[in-house]
């Protein structure tokens, strides 16, 4: 059965992925970007369910450089940037299993302009997004994968 | 004891006198308690099973959700214990039985602390299963250590009757009659009263109860129906006061994105094809409902701390749900949400449809939040503002005395909107011009600046804008000039690191065109079109090529 990574920082979108994606997929859950790049490493996974803030995550769990991001955009404010790491955690996650050569679909349950979708697509490959958890839509997202 | 004490202790509070501000107070959630423990009271029913009828155990399983149904707490409890662990409905009672038994302990806890949610607690246990009546004898100690010792003494009176052979029940009667004497001896009247006939308690309780709820449901009913038409709406509000948007659009989005997305949205597909379906959902579908919509912050708090930041950036006394049709009807929808947990964990028909009909609403609400934010705050960065700024700058009185060889404009590669009210934004550009015209003023020859802005994309798909004031001044600005409250004469550079940060942006430093020793840069987030993004595959691979 092809496997589905759940990414994200509580269980809620696990949660979600057992009660109604489990009959078309076996579920694993990573709870941190390290995590999620481990499972990749050893696991077969066909494609990834990722949620894009981490509000609960702690900053030494986030992929990213606070420094850097601080420096770039933010004013050297590290406060600032860390926020903005955990307000986009899920995108930096999905940058760092691209550039260890994991190019699974990704799919995001967020409402993203039409733009930004592209640009994302530019940048990372197979990336989906699903407004809000609508359950038949995200596993056509999902399947899609599968069948090519 | 005589009238002394009474005089000494200013807290004595005759048993109504009790019950009210219980309602009123922080253990607003005890009213349910009391309605619990009152219905105990009115119907005399007890929950220790008599001699049992030989039933089947579907039947006994019938007969000990029906008995659950009743009002107080641990009704049905023992109905529910008697049931054989090993038949499907005695492993279910058991699992619930545990499962409530959390919440119960739970609500034992926040109660012991002083802390909220103690009602809602209660409410998600007495949803699942009955509560072990050994419970209530912790929870009118509890209740005694909150100066609640009305409330105290009931409890005390539940664990007396239910559990009357238990090893804590001399002590716990001792404490109940310790209470009881302590209140009818402080009572300032109670020479007078006790020669006359007295009402029960409970039907003073009950009077009182009865006329709080009909004020308070006319009350709401008046307030929600009615009356949302005084005051202006949160649209209004925003073309009012413009100064109000950076706020307004950061609370709707915590709003949106914390509530309408991870409760309702995540909720709205899964409640409507449950709905939709033939069969009943099954166990872990209804949790994982209800755990979506109802799990940790109870709903309708949650709901009201959003409505409390609206109306902290609004001001005090403005109340969305009265001003604004919009908020009124998401707070009808929640309403109805709160009213169906109960319902829901029972799986009662139909409160599907119910759930369904309430997160339809807030979807809409969500969609007009949507459609709001996009009028928030949004202002096109183009040629046009650019030489309004300009040209500001160069009718003032020091910078028109600087002789510029060249101020050179490189328009927008495209149309570039940032969420930045007109007035600040033209502010930052005046402020960056300003300071780079007066810096070249103090330099040799050449005298040039150029302004131009330029886009790059991040690593998580966002833009950024970058607007770039160049000029050729001989004097160096330092990364700490940019970064910390400057001294005197840096004042403009201040002004526009505040004014950039309440929008998200930043100041930066960069080495600036050909030709030009530096530039300063103001960086925003680019604002892009609203439009759902899709999932079309075929539209994901033309992206990809290109």
């Amino acid at each position: 059965m092809p496997k589905l990574l759940v990414i994200e920082d509580g269980t809620e979108y696990f949660e979600f992925a057992q009660a109604f994606l489990r009959p078309s997929f076996t579920i694993l859950q990573a709870q941190s970007g390290r995590d999620a790049l481990a499972l990749l490493a050893t696991e077969e996974i066909t494609a990834l369910l990722i949620d894009l803030r981490f509000d609960r995550a702690r900053p030494e769990q986030l992929l990213g450089d606070v420094q850097q991001t601080a420096a770039q955009l933010f004013c050297q404010d590290t406060f600032r940037a860390t926020r903005y790491l955990q307000d986009q955690q899920g995108v930096f996650i999905l940058a760092a299993a691209r550039s260890c050569g994991h190019a699974q679909r990704a799919v995001f349950v967020h409402d993203f302009p039409a733009r930004r979708l592209e640009n994302l697509r530019k940048l990372y490959g197979s990336v989906e997004a699903v407004p809000t958890f609508d359950a038949p839509a995200i596993l056509r997202c999902l399947q899609s994968q599968v069948t090519k | 004891m005589g009238l002394a004490p009474a005089v000494n202790r200013a807290t004595y509070k005759t048993p109504l006198d009790v019950l009210l501000p219980t309602i009123g107070a922080r253990s607003v959630g005890l009213l349910l308690v009391v309605l619990l423990v009152a219905g105990l009271q009115l119907t005399g029913c007890g929950n220790r099973l008599g001699p049992s009828t030989p039933a089947g155990p579907d039947a006994q399983w019938t007969r000990a959700q029906a008995a659950a149904r009743a009002p107080e707490l641990s009704a049905g409890y023992f109905e529910w214990r008697a049931l054989d662990p090993q038949s499907g409905a005695g492993r279910d009672a058991q699992a619930r039985l545990v499962q409530a038994e959390e919440h119960y302990q739970h609500a034992l806890q926040l109660l012991q602390k002083g802390q909220p949610g103690t009602r809602e607690t209660l409410l998600r246990g007495k949803a699942l299963a009955p509560m072990n009546p050994a419970l209530f004898l912790p929870l009118a100690r509890a209740l005694h250590a909150q100066e609640n010792d009305f409330l105290a003494m009931q409890f005390y009176r539940s664990y007396l009757r239910s559990l009357p052979d238990s090893v804590d029940a001399v002590v716990a009667a001792q404490e109940l009659k310790a209470l009881e004497s302590e209140l009818t001896a402080l009572s300032p009247d109670s020479m007078v009263t006790a020669s006359l006939p007295r009402t029960p308690w409970w039907r003073t309780a009950a009077a009182g109860l009865i006329g709080i709820a009909l004020f308070l449901g006319l009350a709401l009913l008046l307030r929600n129906r009615f009356f949302w038409q005084r005051g202006i709406s949160l649209a209004q509000v925003a073309l009012q006061s413009p100064e109000l948007q950076p706020a307004l659009a950061y609370l709707i989005g915590t709003l949106r994105h914390e509530l309408l997305k991870h409760r309702i949205g995540a909720a709205s597909q899964l409640v409507r094809s449950m709905a939709s379906q033939k069969h009943s959902p099954s166990e872990e579908q209804r949790r994982f409902l209800h755990q979506r919509l109802f799990g940790g912050t109870p709903l309708a708090q949650a709901w009201k701390e959003h409505l409390q930041g609206f109306s902290r950036a609004l001001g005090a006394g403005h109340q969305l749900v009265r001003s604004d049709a919009d908020f009124a009807a998401a707070n009808r929808a929640v309403t109805s949400l709160v009213r169906s947990e109960n319902p829901l964990l029972r799986g009662q028909s139909g409160v599907l449809l119910t759930i369904a009909k309430a997160e339809q609403a807030l979807l809409v609400f969500d969609e007009r939040l949507a459609a709001l934010v996009t009028q928030l705050q949004r202002t096109v960065l183009d040629a046009p503002l650019l030489h309004e700024a300009i040209a500001a700058v160069r009718s003032e009185t020091a910078a028109s005395q600087v002789l510029l060889e060249e101020l050179l404009l490189l328009p927008p590669p495209e149309r570039i909107e940032v969420a930045v009210c007109q007035t600040d934004l033209l502010l930052v550009i005046k402020n960056l011009l300003r300071n780079a015209i007066t810096a070249v003023g103090k330099s040799p020859l050449p005298h040039r600046i150029a302004i131009d802005v330029v886009l790059q994309l991040l690593p998580t798909g966002e833009e950024l804008v970058r607007l770039r004031v160049h000029d050729t001044a001989e004097s160096v600005l330092s990364l700490e000039q940019l970064t910390e409250r400057s001294a005197l004469g840096q004042r403009g550079l201040d002004l526009v690191r505040t004014t950039l940060r309440l929008y998200g942006g930043a100041l930066a430093l960069d080495a600036g065109l050909p030709g030009y020793t530096k530039c300063v840069v103001a960086q925003l987030f680019r604002v892009l079109a609203a439009e759902a993004a899709t999932s079309a595959d075929s539209q994901a691979e033309k992206n990809v090529d290109a």
